[in-house]
C-alpha cells in the first residue's frame, strides 16, 4: 500500500519559558498559511540557569530594568511547571485540529543543544526568545555562500511581508574580499562567524532565517551564539541534517515522511 | 290658582303646554336642507376663548402659555388645533439641532444649533467623510512611502536598544560573565571552565575570589539594569514618534476630506468648532480607519461601497438628530403628545447591552415631545400630564429655565447605577397648550403657585350660548359644515331643527342651545347610519328622533329596572290617593352623561319633644352636607314661622323611604318641609303629585336642577301605574325657563292627563298639595284655626303645653321625694 505523505512542513518550537515560546509561536503564524501539517514544541529547562539560581544573593533583571531576588530552586521549578503548562497550551491553540498531545516535551538541559536534538524528524525549529523592546526589526537571512533554498526564500518573504519589515541577507563567504561596511544593507558579506554575530548583536532583528545546510553554523554551539547575538527568535532549516557530533535522542515521534525518505521509500 | 269646591281647593290646571316645550320651526331656518347653507368651524359662541388662544399663540412673551378649559365636546381640540395652525403659519420655521460626540468629555455630549432642514446633511456629510477615510487612509499606510518611514524610526530606535545591550553582552564575556535567561528576566553568572560557575564550586572558592566574583557581577547586574531601564524610554520615544508620523500622514488626507463638509457649513461656528475637533481627533485615532479595513467584508457588496460609518468605532463621529424640519413647509411645528409621559416629553437616554452592562453614547440619545414642538406649540392633555410621574415637574422646570434637560426618572430616583450622559441643554422657546377640565384649572390654581406663573392665559370655553334667531342659523350652519367635512348626507330643515331642539335639551335649559358639538354631532352620524339604512339621500327629522330616542333607549337599562320596581311595588310609590306626613320627591340618577329622574317616597313624623329635627339620612350618613344643609333651612323655617312665644317641642323625623345609596342636593328640602307639615297638621297630601324644589328660610321655592329629568321620571312612573288626570310635577317657578319636555308629556300636559304646577312659596305648595288653604296670620297674630299654618301651629303648641306640664309634673315628683 502506497504511503501517502502531507504537504506542508513539521514545526518545532523549542523555548526556555513562555515568553520566548509566545515569540516564536507569533512568528510561526505569520508563515505561509500551508506551510505546516503539524506544530510541536520542546520545553527545555536550562540546567544553568538552574544550577545558577542555587547560587547566593544572585538577582535577576527583568525586560524593564528592575531588579529581583532570584528565585529558589522550588521557586523555579513552580514557575518552570507554570511556564511549561501555559507553552503546551498555546501550542494546542495555535495547533487547532491538528494539536497533538504527544507533540509536547519537556527537557532539561541546554536549549539550543536540546532543542536540535528533538527537532530531529522535524523540518523546521524555531527557538523562541522574548523580545526585549517593541520596535519592530528587520527578517534577518543567515546564509552560506551557496544558493538560498526556496524554503528560506518564501518563509523570509512570508514574514517580511507579513511585518512589513526589509529582509536583510547576512551572507558567510570566507573567500569575498571583506566584510560589509553599512549594515543593515539588503546584502551583506562577512568574512568569518564573528563578523557576522559582531554586526547581528547591533542590529535590530525580528527574527533570524538559518538553514543548517548551507551556512556557517557548524555546531550547536554556533547556534547557540547566534541566538544570544540576534536576541530575537531563530528559524532553523535542515534541522534534522547531521551537524557537529549530536545526540540521537528522539522524543518526539518523528515525521513518517522523513522516516519513509529514510527508508528509502 | 286654585278653585275652591266643597271646601277642597281643586289641583291647579298648572303651566300651558306650550311653556314647556319649546322648539324650533324648520321654516324659520330659510333653507330646505344643509346642501345650502355655507358651512361653518364649529367655534360659534366661543369669543372670549378664541381671543384667549390667539393671544397665546401670538404674544411672543414668555410664560404666556395656554391652558383651555371646558366640557368635552365643546370644540376645544378642534379651536385650537385651527387657531394654532393659523397662527404657526406666520412664524418662522424653527431651526434644527443635532447633538455630537464631545471628543473632549463624551459624557457631556454638545448640542449643536443648525439651520431649518440642514441636519440631516450634516449627518450624511459626516457618514460620507467616514466612508471616505475608512478607503483611503488604509491605502495611505499600505503604501511604501508610509512604511518606508516606519521603518526608518524603528530602525533608528532599534538601534539605539541593540547597541547598548551588544555592547555590554560583549563586556560580560570579555569579564568571564555569562548571561543567562530565566522566564522571569536576566540572570548573571560567572564563567569557570568555559560554563556558568556551579554552586560546589562557588562555594569552594576562598572568600575573597567570591567576594570579587560577586562585586563583578553586581557591577555588570547594575550596568544591565541601567541599560534595561532605557528601553520604556526609547519605547515611549518610538510609540510618539509613530504616533506622529501616523497625524502627519493622516493630517494631509482627514484636513482636505473635513474641509469639504466645512464648505457645507460655512456660516456656523459652532459647526466649524465640532468640525476642528473632529479633524483633530481623526488625525489623532488614525487607527481607527485601519483596524476597520482589518475586517473583511463578507456580504456580496464589493468592499469599495462599503458602509463604514454602521461600524460601532465610527459612533463618534455620528451625528444624532434631535429634531428637523422641512423648509418645504414653512410654519412652526404643532405637536400633540397623546403620552406625555417624563420619556416622551423631554427625551430619553437609551443604553445598549454589552458583554452584559448596560452602555450608552451620545447617539442613543433620544428626542421628546419638547424637542419635536421647539419653536411651535405643544398642545397636552392636563390630566394625563398630570398623571404622569415627574412629567409635570418636568415640564415646568424647562419652561422655566427655558431648556430642555433630559434627565430619566431611574437617574433620578438613584436607581441607575450605569453610566449615563448629560447632554447639553437645548435651549427651549415653546408654547404649551393644556387641555383639560375646569376642576383640574382650579385645583392647580390653588395648589400649584408655579402654575399661575407659567400659564398666564386660559381659554374657558361656553357650554351652551342663548337660544336666538341668529345663534340658531350659526349652528345650523355648524351642522352643515359637519356634515360635509365628515361626508355624512345633507340634514333637511327638519332634522337640523329637530337637532337643535336636542340642543337646547342638552343644555337643560330652554333659553339656551347646547356648546357640546359633540353630543350633536354623534346624533348626526347615528341619524346618518339611519337614513343610509332606509336608502334616504338626506337625513330627516325622524332619523334624528329614532337616533335621540336610541341613544335613550341603549342606556335605559337601569331606569327601567327602576320603574318595573315602582310597577311591582317593590319600590312603593303612591301616584294615587292621599296620605298624612307623605310626599314623592324628586331625585335624578346619573350615571356618565346619562341620567334620568325617578320618585322617591319621603315621609315624616312628629311628636312632642325637646326641638329636634332628625333627618335620618344624615344620622346614617347616606345624606350628603348639602341635603343636611337644606333640613336644617326647613327646621329653621319651622322655627321661625310657628308658635313663636313658646319653645320649640318637636321631635321629628324625615327619611327618603327605600333609599339604600347616598343622597345630595337640596331639591327635596321643600318636599321634606310639606310633609313635615302635612304630618303636624294631620292634613293628608295628594299622592298623583311629586314636588322638587329647594325652600329658604323664608319659605320662598327656589331653583334646582335636573328639572325635565324629574318630571319625565314621575310622569313615566304616573304612565306605568295609569293616568288619572290629578297628576302632576310641583316645581319652583323660576325653573320654567328650563323647560323642555319631552313630546310625550306635552301631548299629556296638552290633553289634560298631566300637569306642571310652578310654585313659589311653602304655602302655594301646601295648599296644592292639600287642597286646604295655608291660612295667613290675622290682625291677632294667629293663623285661621282651619288653615294648614293654624293646625300646625296648634300642634305645636300643644306640644309645647304638653312639655311644660310634663316638666312641672317631674318637678313636682321631684320635689315630693326631695321632702
Amino acid at each position: 500500500m502506497a504511503k501517502t505523505t502531507s504537504p506542508g512542513l513539521r514545526i518545532l518550537i523549542g523555548a526556555g519559558s513562555f515568553a520566548d515560546a509566545a515569540a516564536a509561536l507569533r512568528i510561526v503564524e505569520r508563515l505561509p498559511a500551508t506551510y505546516r501539517t503539524a506544530l510541536g514544541g520542546v520545553f527545555v529547562e536550562e540546567t544553568h540557569m538552574l544550577t545558577t539560581c542555587q547560587l547566593p544573593n544572585r538577582r535577576v533583571v527583568t525586560n524593564s530594568g528592575m531588579t529581583l531576588l532570584a528565585p529558589n530552586p522550588a521557586q523555579i521549578r513552580t514557575v518552570l511547571h507554570a511556564e511549561a503548562r501555559a507553552f503546551r497550551q498555546s501550542l494546542k491553540d495555535a495547533g487547532g485540529d491538528n494539536a497533538r498531545e504527544d507533540l509536547f516535551v519537556r527537557q532539561e538541559g541546554e536549549l539550543v543543544g536540546t532543542a536540535l536534538r528533538v527537532a530531529k524528524g522535524w523540518d523546521i525549529l524555531v527557538v523562541g526568545y522574548r523580545p526585549v523592546h517593541a520596535m519592530r526589526g528587520n527578517i534577518i537571512l543567515l546564509r552560506g555562500a551557496g544558493p538560498l533554498s526556496d524554503q528560506m526564500r518564501l518563509a523570509s518573504q512570508s514574514l517580511g511581508q507579513q511585518h512589513s519589515a526589509h529582509c536583510v541577507s547576512f551572507r558567510f563567504d570566507p573567500d569575498t574580499s571583506a566584510d560589509s561596511p553599512l549594515p543593515p544593507s539588503p546584502n551583506q558579506n562577512f568574512q568569518s562567524l564573528d563578523a557576522v554575530l559582531h554586526t547581528l548583536a547591533r542590529t535590530n532583528a525580528n527574527a533570524v532565517l538559518v538553514d543548517l545546510r548551507d551556512g556557517p553554523i557548524q555546531t550547536p554551539e554556533d547556534l547557540a551564539r547566534v541566538l544570544e547575538a540576534a536576541r530575537c527568535p531563530l528559524i532553523v532549516f535542515g534541522a534534522s541534517h547531521p551537524i557537529g557530533a549530536l545526540e540521537h535522542s528522539i522524543q518526539v515521534p518523528p515525521d513518517p515522511a522523513y522516516k519513509g525518505r529514510m527508508d528509502g521509500h | 290658582m286654585a278653585g275652591k269646591t266643597s271646601g277642597r281647593l281643586e289641583t291647579p290646571q298648572g303651566l300651558p303646554p306650550k311653556r314647556l316645550r319649546v322648539q324650533c320651526d324648520p321654516k324659520t331656518l330659510g333653507f330646505a336642507t344643509t346642501t345650502e347653507l355655507k358651512p361653518a368651524r364649529g367655534l360659534v359662541g366661543q369669543d372670549r376663548a378664541i381671543d384667549a388662544i390667539k393671544l397665546s399663540a401670538n404674544i411672543a412673551h414668555k410664560d404666556f402659555n395656554l391652558y383651555v378649559l371646558g366640557h368635552d365636546g365643546t370644540g376645544r381640540h378642534t379651536a385650537v388645533t385651527a387657531l394654532l395652525k393659523e397662527a404657526a403659519n406666520t412664524r418662522p420655521v424653527p431651526c434644527d439641532w443635532v447633538y455630537v460626540n464631545n471628543f473632549e468629555a463624551p459624557h457631556l455630549p454638545q448640542a449643536i444649533k443648525l439651520e431649518p432642514g440642514t441636519a440631516a446633511v450634516l449627518k450624511r456629510a459626516m457618514q460620507q467623510l467616514v466612508d471616505d477615510l475608512a478607503n483611503e487612509i488604509p491605502a495611505l499606510f499600505d503604501s511604501e512611502d508610509y512604511q518606508t518611514q516606519r521603518r526608518a524610526i524603528e530602525e533608528e530606535l532599534g538601534q539605539k536598544h541593540e547597541e547598548p545591550i551588544a555592547e555590554f553582552s560583549e563586556r560580560a564575556q570579555a569579564e568571564n560573565v555569562a548571561l543567562l535567561r530565566t522566564p522571569m528576566g536576566f540572570m548573571l553568572s560567572a564563567i569557570v571552565a568555559g560554563k556558568p560557575i556551579k554552586p560546589e564550586v562557588y562555594e569552594a572558592l576562598p572568600e575573597a575570589q567570591r567576594q570579587e566574583i560577586d562585586a563583578k557581577i553586581e557591577n555588570l547586574q547594575d550596568q544591565l539594569t541601567q541599560i534595561l531601564k532605557q528601553g520604556p524610554e526609547l519605547e515611549k520615544e518610538h510609540r510618539q514618534r509613530i504616533e506622529e508620523l501616523h497625524a502627519a500622514m493622516a493630517e494631509r488626507v482627514v484636513s482636505l476630506r473635513v474641509q469639504e463638509v466645512s464648505a457645507q457649513f460655512t456660516d456656523n461656528a459652532d459647526v466649524a468648532s465640532y468640525l476642528k475637533n473632529v479633524r483633530s481627533n481623526m488625525i489623532s485615532n488614525a487607527e481607527l480607519f485601519l483596524m476597520s479595513a482589518e475586517k473583511s467584508n463578507d456580504g456580496p457588496f464589493p468592499e469599495v461601497i462599503r458602509k463604514y460609518h454602521q461600524d460601532p468605532q465610527f459612533d463618534r463621529y455620528a451625528v444624532n438628530i434631535m429634531v428637523s424640519h422641512a423648509i418645504e413647509t414653512p410654519s412652526a411645528p404643532i405637536v400633540t403628545e397623546d403620552l406625555p409621559s417624563l420619556p416622551h416629553l423631554t427625551g430619553r437616554i437609551e443604553h445598549i447591552s454589552e458583554m452584559g452592562t448596560l452602555s450608552t453614547n451620545f447617539t442613543l440619545i433620544k428626542p421628546g415631545a419638547l424637542h419635536r414642538a421647539n419653536g411651535g406649540y405643544l398642545i397636552l392633555d392636563a390630566h394625563r400630564i398630570l398623571t404622569e410621574p415627574y412629567a409635570w415637574d418636568t415640564l415646568k422646570r424647562c419652561l422655566q429655565s427655558r431648556a430642555i434637560s433630559i434627565t430619566s426618572l431611574a437617574e433620578r430616583f438613584s436607581f441607575s447605577s450605569t453610566v449615563t450622559l448629560e447632554p447639553d441643554p437645548i435651549p427651549l422657546d415653546v408654547r404649551i397648550v393644556l387641555i383639560g377640565d375646569r376642576r383640574l384649572h382650579m385645583l392647580l390654581q390653588l395648589l400649584d403657585p408655579e402654575f399661575g406663573q407659567l400659564f398666564k392665559i386660559q381659554a374657558d370655553f361656553e357650554d351652551d350660548l342663548p337660544r336666538n334667531a341668529s345663534n340658531m342659523r350659526a349652528l345650523a350652519r355648524i351642522v352643515a359644515g359637519y356634515a360635509a367635512k365628515e361626508d355624512l348626507k345633507p340634514l333637511s330643515a327638519a332634522a337640523v331643527a329637530a337637532l337643535l331642539d336636542h340642543a337646547v335639551r342638552l343644555a337643560d335649559d330652554a333659553k339656551k342651545l347646547t356648546l357640546e358639538l359633540g353630543a350633536l354631532t354623534d346624533v348626526m352620524r347615528e341619524a346618518d347610519f339611519y337614513a343610509g339604512r332606509q336608502k334616504r339621500d338626506l337625513i330627516s327629522n325622524a332619523d334624528i328622533a329614532l337616533a335621540i330616542q336610541q341613544a335613550e333607549h341603549r342606556a335605559a337599562r337601569i331606569k327601567e329596572r327602576m320603574q318595573e320596581a315602582v310597577a311591582r311595588k317593590t319600590i312603593q310609590i303612591d301616584t294615587k290617593g292621599r296620605a298624612v306626613g307623605q310626599i314623592n320627591g324628586l331625585a335624578v340618577v346619573g350615571i356618565g352623561k346619562n341620567h334620568f329622574g325617578r320618585p322617591s317616597r319621603i315621609t315624616a313624623r312628629a311628636r312632642m319633644g325637646t326641638g329636634k329635627l332628625i333627618d335620618i339620612e344624615r344620622e346614617v350618613e347616606l345624606g350628603g352636607p348639602l341635603h343636611s344643609k337644606g333640613v336644617l333651612i326647613l327646621g329653621g323655617y319651622l322655627a321661625s314661622r310657628y308658635a313663636l312665644d313658646v319653645p320649640m317641642s318637636l321631635h321629628a323625623s324625615l327619611v327618603f323611604e327605600q333609599s339604600y345609596g347616598g343622597i345630595d342636593g337640596d331639591s327635596a328640602s321643600s318636599a321634606e318641609l310639606y310633609a313635615l307639615l302635612s304630618a303636624l297638621s294631620g292634613l293628608p297630601i295628594r299622592q298623583g303629585l311629586a314636588v322638587t324644589g329647594s325652600v329658604n328660610q323664608n319659605g320662598d321655592v327656589q331653583a334646582i336642577g335636573g328639572v325635565n329629568d324629574k318630571i319625565e321620571g314621575f310622569f313615566d312612573t304616573c304612565v306605568a301605574q295609569g293616568l288619572t288626570g290629578k297628576q302632576g310635577v310641583l316645581i319652583p317657578a323660576s325653573n320654567i325657563d328650563h323647560l323642555m319636555l319631552r313630546a310625550d308629556v306635552v301631548e299629556a300636559a296638552n290633553s289634560g292627563s298631566f300637569r306642571v304646577i310652578p310654585i313659589k312659596t311653602i304655602d302655594q305648595g301646601i295648599e296644592v298639595l292639600t287642597g286646604t288653604p295655608a291660612g295667613k296670620r290675622g290682625r291677632g297674630g294667629a293663623f285661621p284655626k282651619d288653615s294648614i299654618n293654624g293646625l300646625v301651629e296648634a300642634q305645636l303648641r300643644s306640644f309645647a303645653d304638653k312639655r311644660r306640664s310634663f316638666g312641672g309634673r317631674q318637678g313636682a315628683g321631684e320635689d315630693e321625694r326631695e321632702s
